[in-house]
């Protein structure tokens, strides 16, 4: 039996170890890292600039809802975006969402970004507080700065050569690029790198490009490393120049670097070096070629922005339309918006949005299409916002404003859309159904054969779980497989208090004795004329059942000695003695010369539940 | 007595504890009918953009639910782009497996993606074939509660074994326990195959057009094979933009960029 009870344990063990094995080593990547953190691009800033709260939420080993933020007093949320990083390391996949938000502060002194929450399971995680210094600025509002991160860009390839030649440190400069530049004076190698502006206005667009020169076949592609554009949010030009040119008497390959850079500080900035490094050969060694940094004059914007300037600098447009003007209630019109030209396109701010309560809006996926002209970032922004009318009468759209400052003329400009009017109605058909039966053969897929038909769509559940997580990733399930274990455990204890219960008579008598003794007392209660005699006897027989061994022969100081022996008080022992003394005093004095029967069944009570702690 | 009341006190502990063990994981709440109802009307009306951008909405509210996830496929699908349809089946059938329309309409769009089938296991194997049979009727979490009521019976049933006397009802006990252990061994080696391969090699769904596998990561090593949108394959690892997948059965090996996978 023993052996079983062994075996057993041990399956125990090695099941739930085994059990628990499995999700710890598929999710050991994740156990340390906080759910989610959040920082700050900076802590002491202006009122004219701008804050990047960035914050980041590990989804590796959960479902988590969105970040809740918390009142932001002193701030202004001016535009938010978020994005997903998922990676494989070591064969295990972590998944991390990332929240920008630019705030723009509102007024000065120290403030705080109360702590964010989000919820991952029912329970709640939150980052520390940020404190924030704000100073009082000059007034001139700097431009939201590009809230996605900085992009190493892929290396390019360059043509092959087979000899090295020193490179030269060339100045930024603007130039011509059909001219080669004067210090090109027939090495094998040379690089050049140059702005279009000097003095940009912060936000407004610059074109940065590097020149690679080459002379001789080169045996391996050169390794280039661009500038950090610190102080800059830059777009890279994805596609490369290449052309030949005449130069000393030698054929120069010209490779062609171009990268928009959009200034995010005032005053002067400086663009750090870039790197090309040529690989060395068979007979020769590597070498490095670098440009010279290049400084620029960033200008600050004029003051009196417009209340709806939220920072775009270019030349835009906007656009907007509804596919409908008449609808039903709660059936959606679709509001298109789309601002177009030339800028910083990714990092428009959105729209303020001034639809009342008797739309009902979904927030619009902004999707952004840019491409270089002419050395000019340009493209458009386009948000499509599903608004879904509430009540059954003409409701207005409001028009949306836009403000850029236009570096050209100096100025801001607004612009905006016209408001549209819609005609809401209780009911009617509403929508013009383009495909009333979901499986016709309106699809974008050809689904005539009926083995295409894809089954219905299904209705809303009553209720859905949000933020849950899979049960094996939670150690509470884990901690659960164990509980048998416990149990076990608790059942052998059981089994071996029953088993000394049975067969120890004596040690049952003594674990009785307290119950047995206040049972007397209860009895004696019902025998007021007894109460001496009996509070005696139940204390005697109480300490013998105690102590498993008759004390009615002994004398007092035997008794107290047989006590003290066994770890009691000496003021427990005085009134052991007090009370067997009253038990034989009372049987033979008058009523009212000791205290009361019940008095003395309380006193004889008390003692034997001391005692039996002491004992 | 003493014996029955503490086996009864053992069985309610462990009642209690495979209870929590449900309510571990689920948060519920009411659910927005009305957003629900107004994507459905959308999709009915063909106007699958604005369908689209109120379900993927709902998700991104954290909501865990296979009947969004399986009108989204649908909504999907209707625009053609069979291989978030095929994601969004997944994991529509990820969360309720035994859902017939959801094995249904999974079962087209991989019919027309040309994804005959779903993706073996890297390994197939006996456990690999028994995750997959199981994993055809249980979820992940249906598969946990059930290993773990498993186990738990098998436990009640040892302590009971225990505490009977040697005769007819203790063997038939005996044996009863052993079957509980045999099938929590069958659940949790299959619960533990199907966490791991979950976590090491998630399975992904090519979303893009049609895409080419690269030998290195890098739009210079393109090779002459492609893989087609809607087509499953399994995520080996990452390299910045980059994602190492390998195809059903290991026929090929490559990388592909990033986003023109979705992982399941």
């Amino acid at each position: 039996m023993k052996n079983l009870v062994r075996s057993f344990i041990l399956i125990m063990v090695l099941l739930v170890a085994g059990f628990n094995a499995i999700p710890a080593l598929a999710q050991s990547n994740n156990g340390n890292n906080p759910i989610i953190t959040a920082v700050v691009d900076r802590v002491h800033v202006s009122t004219d600039e701008t804050v990047m709260l960035t914050i980041t939420v590990d989804l590796s080993g959960s479902s988590p809802s969105k970040p809740q933020l918390p009142s932001l007093g002193g701030f202004t949320v001016i535009r938010s975006s978020s994005g997903t990083q998922i990676s494989l390391v070591n064969g295990v996949m972590s998944i991390q969402e990332t929240y920008q938000y630019n705030l723009r502060p509102t007024q000065t002194g120290d403030l705080v970004i109360e702590p964010i929450t989000v919820n991952v399971n029912g329970i709640t995680f939150s980052t520390d507080p940020i404190r924030i210094t704000v100073t009082q600025g000059s007034g001139n509002i700097q431009p939201v700065p590009n809230p996605s991160l900085p992009v190493m860009p892929s290396l390019p390839s360059f043509p092959s050569s087979t000899t090295f030649d020193s490179g030269i440190i060339e100045p930024g400069a603007p130039m011509d690029p059909s001219e080669p530049p004067t210090e090109l004076a027939g090495q094998d190698f040379f690089i050049v790198a140059e702005v279009d502006k000097l003095s940009p206005y912060l936000g407004e667009q610059v074109l940065y490009t590097l020149r690679f020169y080459n002379a001789v076949r080169l045996y391996d592609d050169p390794q280039y490393q661009p500038p950090g554009f610190t102080g800059f949010w830059h777009e890279d030009q994805p596609d490369q120049a290449n052309y030949s040119l005449q130069q000393a008497g030698r054929t120069y390959n010209v490779t062609e670097l171009q990268t928009i850079l959009f200034p995010t500080v005032i005053g002067e900035t400086s663009i750090e070096p870039a790197e090309i490094i040529i690989p060395g050969g068979f007979f020769s060694n590597g070498q490095m070629l670098r440009t010279q940094p290049t400084t620029l004059d960033v200008q600050t914007l004029p003051q009196n922005a417009p209340s709806s300037y939220q920072g775009a600098v270019g030349r835009f447009d906007i656009q907007a339309g509804v596919d409908t003007n008449h609808t039903v209630i709660n059936e959606p019109v679709t509001l298109k918006v789309t601002i177009s030209g030339q800028g910083n396109i990714n990092n428009l701010a959105d729209p303020i949005w001034k639809e009342g309560p008797e739309w009902r809006a979904f927030d619009s996926q902004a999707s952004n299409s840019i491409q270089f002209e002419g050395g000019k970032l340009a493209g458009s922004r386009t948000y499509e916002r599903i608004l879904v009318p509430t009540q059954a009468e003409i409701l207005i759209i409001p028009a949306i404003e836009f403000s850029y400052f236009d570096p050209e003329t100096s100025s801001y400009q607004t612009i905006s859309t016209q408001s549209f009017e819609v005609v809401v109605e209780s009911s009617g058909t509403g929508l013009t159904s383009a495909s009333p039966d979901i499986n016709s053969g309106s699809d974008a897929l050809n689904n005539e054969s009926p083995n295409n038909n894809i089954r219905p769509n299904k209705p809303a559940p009553p209720n859905w779980i949000q933020g849950s997580t899979l049960l094996t990733k939670l150690p509470g399930y884990w901690l659960l497989w164990t509980l048998p274990l416990f149990l076990l455990m608790g059942q052998l204890g059981w089994q071996q208090y029953l088993k000394r219960w049975q067969n120890d008579p004596s040690q049952r008598r003594r674990n009785e004795a307290a119950k047995k003794a206040r049972r007397a007392v209860r009895a004696a209660y019902k025998r007021p004329a007894e109460v001496y005699d009996a509070a005696g006897q139940i204390l005697v027989t109480f300490i013998s059942e105690k102590l498993t061994r008759r004390i009615s022969g002994l004398t007092q100081d035997e008794l107290d000695e047989l006590l003290r022996s066994e770890g009691v008080a000496e003021d427990l022992i005085e009134r052991v003695q007090n009370c067997i003394t009253l038990s034989e005093s009372g049987r033979y004095a008058q009523s009212g010369e000791n205290s009361s029967p019940k008095e003395t069944l309380r006193r004889t009570e008390k003692l034997i539940m001391e005692l039996d702690k002491a004992l | 007595m003493r014996n029955l009341i503490m086996l009864a006190v053992t069985g309610l502990v462990l009642i209690i504890g495979l209870l929590v063990a449900i309510n571990m994981s689920a948060h519920s709440l009411e659910a927005d009918i009305e957003a629900v109802s107004i994507a459905n009307k959308l999709y009915e009306s063909g106007q699958y953009d604005q369908a689209t951008q109120i379900l993927e909405q709902i998700i991104s509210q954290g909501v865990q639910d296979s009947a969004i996830y399986y009108n989204l496929g649908n909504v999907y699908y209707k625009q053609g782009d069979l291989g978030r349809a095929i994601v969004n089946y997944e994991r529509a059938a990820l969360m309720n497996p035994r859902d017939s329309d959801i094995q249904a309409n999974l079962t087209i769009v991989r019919n027309q993606a040309e994804q005959s089938e779903s993706l073996p296991a890297i390994a197939a194997g006996p456990v690999d074939s028994i995750t997959r049979l199981i994993g055809t009727w249980l979820s992940v979490d249906e598969t946990a509660i059930l290993a773990l009521s498993i186990w738990f019976a098998f436990s009640l049933l040892f302590l009971v074994w225990l505490q009977l006397e040697p005769g007819k009802a203790r063997t038939g006990m005996g044996y009863a326990a052993l079957m509980t252990l045999l099938l929590v061994a069958v659940l949790g080696l299959s619960l533990g195959n199907r966490i791991y391969n979950e976590k090491v090699h998630p399975t992904a769904v090519v979303v893009a057009n049609e895409i080419t596998i690269n030998s290195q990561p890098g739009d210079q090593y393109a090779t002459e094979y492609s893989l087609h949108n809607g087509a499953e394959v399994i995520l080996l690892g990452t390299q910045g933009d980059w994602a190492h997948l390998s195809t059903p059965g290991e026929t090929l090996e490559g990388w592909i960029p990033l986003s023109a996978v979705e992982y399941v």
